[in-house]
């Protein structure tokens, strides 16, 4: 088995802060250390990216990306990061409540790298948490 | 010479003529109904003024009639107005009706006008010497015609729905001498008037219905599209603070699973097992609404269904061997057209009932085509039947009900929406699901599809 790599940058695009507790409480028990930088709205994670990129710091490892944000939809954000020469390369995950097969298209066509449904509960939000920050330095 | 005052006689037409001077004129008038039927026949939408026009002329040249008029009733004021007239000079009709304006009941007109006798007695009205009877003209009648005198009018109302819509009226220089076949002549082309004002009531009734069917039809639709998304949109937004709850429940069960407090505990299995049975509700509701939700691009598809069933019984293996269940598959079903998903789902949900609700050691569900000659040849009927608990006739449609359940939980767990989803889907392509059942006996339901036309490419040929 591959040790799951224990530090990592994520940006985590959601406005509903449940989540983002449940996400930061699973990155915590799995010990997973590193960067949040949170972003409510979608433009926010554009300007997160595009300040990163001018001061030339290091960009998130890894992106989480809600679909249903307000203004800027989660599919406007990932067409933003996945036409930027700069970010396209950043594994992008879509983590949605949205279990519809045309949306989990729509998704993979605008280069989304993973589609996963939000959970239902802390066990299995763990175990997700898990496969993507491992999966992130595997592409 | 003709024998003049007999009373009108239906047979009238039909004797034989006398006299060649007689089959002449027979001949003549028997053209004569010919003309007006063929006018009338060609203006089957038309308008009445048109129909009353091409019916007055051939009429009076027959006659010899040397004034004319066809009149009707308009509402609400009831207005006596002129739809066609023969003889009278020119802008007779203008005058009368636009600057004149009679009305019925006004003091300006009389009942001795002839018209109005037989408008108002609903008879036929004939008066061979004026001089002998009390008869009214208006003013502008009696200018009209001059220094000419009346001698014979016949008038005869028009009668629709047993009211008196109007009349044509038929006025005679000399006396003139009533004979059957005259008689019968002016009945047959009052029944022609008479009976293209009720078609065009009737149109105009079906026209009118028509419409307004159209339009709650629509407003029907729009209601309907508006109640789908509002279930869909709010069984969406209810599911994410389920979502919420159910998640923080989870870490709180865990962290006091360390407690091994089994009061705690046992509630927090309740709360567990009661969102768990809330998101089921809610996913439900959401198929539901997906059911009738357009996805215009994949409505018609062309569905192999022996490969969808193929796809539901490794779809349900786990839940077939769990249960020591059966499915027996038809060989060969027709091409079927929809949506692959949605149709999909029919089958698994009527297959997967087949085998939940069933007591017998060997559970079986089998699927065949019905065939019947009363059939729907645009469509294709299936059978599911199984050896399972079988429905009382009393549920047979309750069965297909949102959330409709006849078990408790603890006998068979379910939201009770699958048959509605179902059915919903169904509806959606015209196609109806019918319950064959006796309880202990098993059930057979039929469900129809919209059959692979393969005529389409054949037509022309």
């Amino acid at each position: 088995m591959i040790t799951a790599e224990k530090n990592i940058d994520i940006l985590i695009v959601e406005d509903n802060q449940d989540d983002v507790f449940l996400t930061k409480y699973s990155l915590k028990t799995l010990n997973i250390t590193g960067k949040i930088f949170l972003a409510n709205y979608g433009q926010n994670a554009i300007e997160i990216l595009n300040n990163l990129l001018e001061k030339n710091e290091k960009l998130p490892d890894l992106i989480l990306l809600d679909m249903n944000l307000p203004k800027l939809t989660g599919l406007e954000v990932l067409q933003q990061i996945k036409s930027n020469q700069s970010m396209y390369l950043i594994p992008t995950v879509i983590f949605t409540s949205s279990d519809s097969i045309s949306d989990m298209k729509n998704c993979y066509e605008h280069g989304a790298d993973l589609y996963i449904k939000k959970p239902n509960n802390i066990n299995e939000y763990k175990k997700i948490m898990e496969y993507i920050t491992r999966y992130c330095f595997s592409i | 010479m003709q024998t003049a005052n007999l009373p009108p006689n239906e047979d009238a037409l039909y004797k034989e003529p006398v006299t060649l001077l007689n089959s002449g004129k027979t001949l003549k008038r028997l053209k004569a109904i010919e003309d007006i039927s063929y006018a009338c026949s060609n203006l089957f939408t038309s308008d009445l003024v048109t129909v009353a026009h091409n019916v007055l002329k051939p009429f009076c040249e027959l006659t010899g009639t040397d004034y004319g008029v066809v009149l009707l009733l308009k509402k609400p004021e009831e207005q006596i107005y002129i739809v066609a007239s023969y003889g009278f000079p020119e802008k007779f009709e203008e005058t009368y009706n636009n600057k004149l304006k009679f009305t019925l009941h006004s003091k300006d007109v009389s009942e001795s006008w002839p018209s109005l006798r037989s408008i108002f007695k609903k008879q036929i009205i004939l008066i061979k010497n004026t001089e002998t009877m009390n008869v009214g003209y208006s003013r502008f009648f009696r200018q009209s015609i001059g220094k000419n005198k009346i001698s014979s009018i016949a008038s005869v109302p028009i009668v629709v729905n047993n009211h008196s819509v109007g009349a044509i009226t038929l006025y005679f220089k000399k006396q003139h001498e009533f004979d059957d076949e005259e008689l019968s002549f002016i009945k047959a082309t009052t029944n022609i008037i008479t009976g293209t004002i009720e078609r065009n009531h009737l149109l105009e009734a079906a026209k009118k219905s028509e419409l307004e069917l159209k339009q709650a039809n629509e407003v029907l639709k729009q209601v309907n599209q508006e109640l789908d998304s509002f279930v869909y949109i709010a069984s969406h937004d209810l599911r994410e603070p389920l979502r919420t709850i159910e998640s923080f429940v989870s870490i709180l069960q865990a962290k006091l699973s360390n407690n091994n407090d089994k009061e705690q505990s046992g509630y927090f299995n309740r709360i567990v097992n009661a969102t768990q049975r809330m998101r089921r509700l809610i996913q439900d509701l959401t198929n539901l609404a997906r059911a009738s939700r357009d996805n215009k691009d994949k409505e018609y598809e062309e569905i192999d269904l022996n490969n969808i069933l193929t796809e539901i019984q490794f779809e349900l293996t786990a839940f077939i061997q769990s249960k020591n269940a059966e499915i027996i598959l038809p060989d060969r079903l027709p091409k079927v057209m929809g949506d692959r998903e949605k149709i999909s789902s029919v089958l698994k949900n009527l297959i997967a009932n087949g085998i939940k609700f069933n007591k017998s050691k060997t559970p079986r569900v089998c699927v065949s085509l019905s065939e019947d000659a009363n059939f729907d040849p645009g469509k294709v009927c299936i059978c599911v039947e199984d050896n399972g608990i079988g429905i009382e006739k009393d549920y047979q449609e309750k069965i297909f009900g949102l959330f409709q359940r006849l078990h408790s939980q603890d006998e068979y767990e379910g939201t009770g929406a699958g048959l509605a989803i179902v059915k919903k889907i169904l509806e959606k392509y015209g196609c109806a699901i019918w319950v064959e059942s006796e309880k202990g006996k098993g059930s057979k339901f039929y469900f129809t599809l919209p059959r692979m036309q393969l005529r389409k490419y054949s037509d022309h040929g």
